[in-house]
């Protein structure tokens, strides 16, 4: 994915603020576990998980609420939120433990805290609160900080008089609210907009009387060469990307089905109620990228993948996750192909002149499908190999001698940096088994995909060079005379 | 290939909500890199404000407020602004615990005594009195040591630090 870094910088464009903020954000290094972060993306693109978009902010009020009920406000909330120089679980449960004062409505345990409201009861987890600690400090530092004072004014509320689930309620209620504003000022929700309905447009053409949508990889490819032409849809890439997330929307609609017969917010079990704190793990298909476990500040002690040859050939089949497995032939378009449109696009932004992207028209230095398929099942066995690393410095002595001997020559073979037989202290064995979970779902994964693309294995230099020559035509049809 | 049942008009609404958000997710996350200078992290500021480290001059006016603010939440007694009084010169200030007040010097007609005197400060033991002025200004002074109670501190009368404390809009805190 050569100089897409630079293809999403240029496509940032006027959307600079969530951008930036998140980037800031994600640079503090204060969320060393960057699942936390996905999750606060999510949440602040409004596609985050739950039984709806504003479950997130409903929680931060209720931790305010809590908050401020047990005398931490003002300095002090400042303090808790915004003043420990790593976000973790543990000291989250610590610091919340030393500032918090009796209350009569709140109680601390080791899970997390409770808010009796008579009436009803609200638990938030502390492994919950990095993604509510998160939300706040992006929060407050939108527009500029512009919303900072009105956030500290919304919560300075729950502070003043008889706390009431109502009150929360009102005080969610803004916050979502002045998100709602925020993103439809920052997140291009027109220009989004157009492209479902653009998608929308075209799959209804395509479905005629059958009254279903049919998304596979024709469809793409076809819609991509009737709106090439355009603004919106110039790049495969985008269009697979609009597809995918189409798809991802489609499928989590699905599941919501059974979610929206489910159930009021709440902890009550007996009363059929939500525990919002627990909705992420009953959540089908949400799919998270592993890479972001092995950017991980902790996992750079080892080094489980080189950068171009084995993680750049896998990240996108990590980044799309199963959705990938709907369009296998568009994956391979938009791996080999696509690349060579990101680099002339790269080329005319960074100004390199005719020739460089006369000689990216031909699309003879695209990457062979077949040569991807190549990569794909060496990095099978690069994730293999690194199974069999991990297991030797977690199995101990439940694994039998075979297994316990191909860990051990797996960890000599690699000889890269964290890979050593004799550095297994407590530590070690905390990032291989952590890495281990991952490494598995990644396994998972591409074995799936594999066992499709294995079947297009015959047929792929043929599709190949058919591809080339369309996508070189349209090439030269957009970038020809430039 | 995957198939769907084609959504409902009424259903439209939702699902274009749910791609626009989809679609912005994947934006951000496959960000690379900013478009432009991270913004400041609340917490970073913060942390920066707590260690004394905090560059006010290269703050946005966002993030300057802000910072303010959190200042202002680090306080040990935070005075806000004052009463607009019809004389010129410093205006006293007054607050639960504490007071700040002024006394013309005798020896020196262009200097002015500044004291600070209260209950807070036994309590507490603030180091530095701090100004914002409306501009965005920001004025830290150290405080001497107290001697029976009370900080005696002597200011310019044509100095920045005078002038702030003359306004009324300026804050003022000790920290």
């Amino acid at each position: 994915m050569a100089g897409d870094e630079i293809h999403y910088l240029y496509r940032a464009g006027a959307e600079g603020d969530p951008v930036e903020v998140f980037s800031g954000i994600v640079d503090s290094g204060r969320y060393p576990d960057s699942r936390v972060l996905q999750k606060i993306a999510r949440i602040v693109a409004g596609a985050g998980t739950g039984p709806n978009r504003d479950t997130a902010w409903y929680e931060l009020a209720h931790l305010a609420a809590a908050l401020a009920q047990g005398g931490v406000i003002g300095g002090a909330r400042f303090g808790l939120l915004l003043g420990q120089e790593t976000i973790t679980v543990g000291g989250i449960r610590q610091a919340l433990m030393s500032v918090m004062t009796p209350a009569e409505m709140v109680t601390v345990d080791a899970a997390g805290i409770m808010i009796d409201y008579g009436t009803s009861q609200f638990v938030i987890r502390f492994s919950r609160m990095p993604v509510l600690f998160g939300l706040y400090e992006f929060l407050s530092a939108i527009d500029d900080f512009s919303f900072f004072r009105p956030l500290q004014d919304i919560f300075d509320m729950l502070a003043s008089g008889k706390l009431t689930e109502a009150a929360v309620r009102q005080a969610a209620s803004q916050i979502s609210s002045h998100m709602r504003n925020y993103r439809r000022t920052h997140m291009a929700y027109a220009r989004r907009e157009e492209k479902f309905d653009r998608l929308c447009a075209y799959l209804n053409a395509r479905a005629e009387t059958s009254g279903i949508w049919q998304i596979d990889d024709d469809a793409v490819f076809d819609f991509w060469k009737s709106h090439a032409s355009g603004n919106d849809f110039r790049t495969f890439r985008t269009c697979f990307d609009g597809f995918i997330a189409l798809i991802k929307v489609m499928e989590s609609t699905r599941t919501a089905v059974s979610m929206s017969q489910a159930a009021p917010i709440g902890s009550d079990r007996e009363a059929a109620e939500l525990d919002v704190a627990e909705t992420e793990t009953v959540v089908i298909d949400d799919w998270v990228n592993p890479f972001t476990v092995f950017d991980e500040e902790a996992m750079q002690e080892v080094k489980f993948f080189k950068a171009s040859s084995e993680r750049r050939p896998l990240e996108s089949l990590m980044f799309y996750g199963p959705a990938v497995l709907s369009l296998p032939q568009g994956y391979f378009r938009h791996e080999c192909l696509g690349a060579v449109q990101t680099a002339i696009t790269v080329d005319l932004q960074l100004r390199r002149g005719e020739e460089s992207v006369r000689q990216r028209l031909s699309c003879d230095d695209a990457e062979p499908y077949i040569e991807r398929l190549a990569t794909l099942e060496r990095l099978k066995s690069h994730l293999h190999r690194l199974q069999l690393a991990a297991l030797h410095h977690i199995a101990g002595e439940a694994t039998n001698d075979d297994l316990r001997s191909a860990a051990r020559q797996a960890v000599a073979r690699l000889k890269r940096k964290g890979f050593d037989l004799e550095d297994n202290d407590a530590e070690r064995q905390e990032l291989f088994s952590e890495a281990a979970v991952t490494l598995v779902r990644m396994s998972d994964h591409l074995n799936r995909c594999l066992l499709q693309f294995d079947k297009m294995e015959s047929g792929l230099p043929e599709l190949f060079d058919r591809d080339r020559r369309e996508f070189s035509a349209i090439f030269r049809q957009l970038y020809g005379s430039e | 290939m995957v198939t769907f049942r084609r959504p409902k008009r009424n259903e439209e609404a939702d699902l274009r909500a749910a791609f626009v958000a989809e679609d912005a997710c994947g934006e951000l996350l496959q960000q690379g890199q900013p478009s432009g200078i991270p913004a400041a992290s609340t917490a970073r500021l913060y942390q920066q404000l707590l260690s004394g480290q905090l560059d006010w001059a290269r703050l946005s006016p966002g993030a300057r407020r802000t910072a303010t603010e959190l200042e202002r939440g680090l306080s040990v007694v935070d005075f806000g602004t004052a009463i607009a009084a019809a004389d010129s010169g410093p205006l006293s200030r007054h607050q639960p615990g504490c007071s700040v007040t002024f006394q013309p010097s005798q020896s020196d007609p262009g200097l002015t005594y500044m004291l600070v005197s209260g209950a807070a400060l036994t309590e507490s033991n603030p180091r530095n009195l701090i100004l914002f002025g409306e501009g965005g200004q920001r004025l830290s002074v150290a405080l001497p040591p107290q001697r029976r109670g009370v900080i005696q501190l002597l200011i310019e009368n044509n100095g920045e630090l005078c002038g702030l404390l003359s306004d009324p809009a300026s804050v003022l805190i000790l920290r």
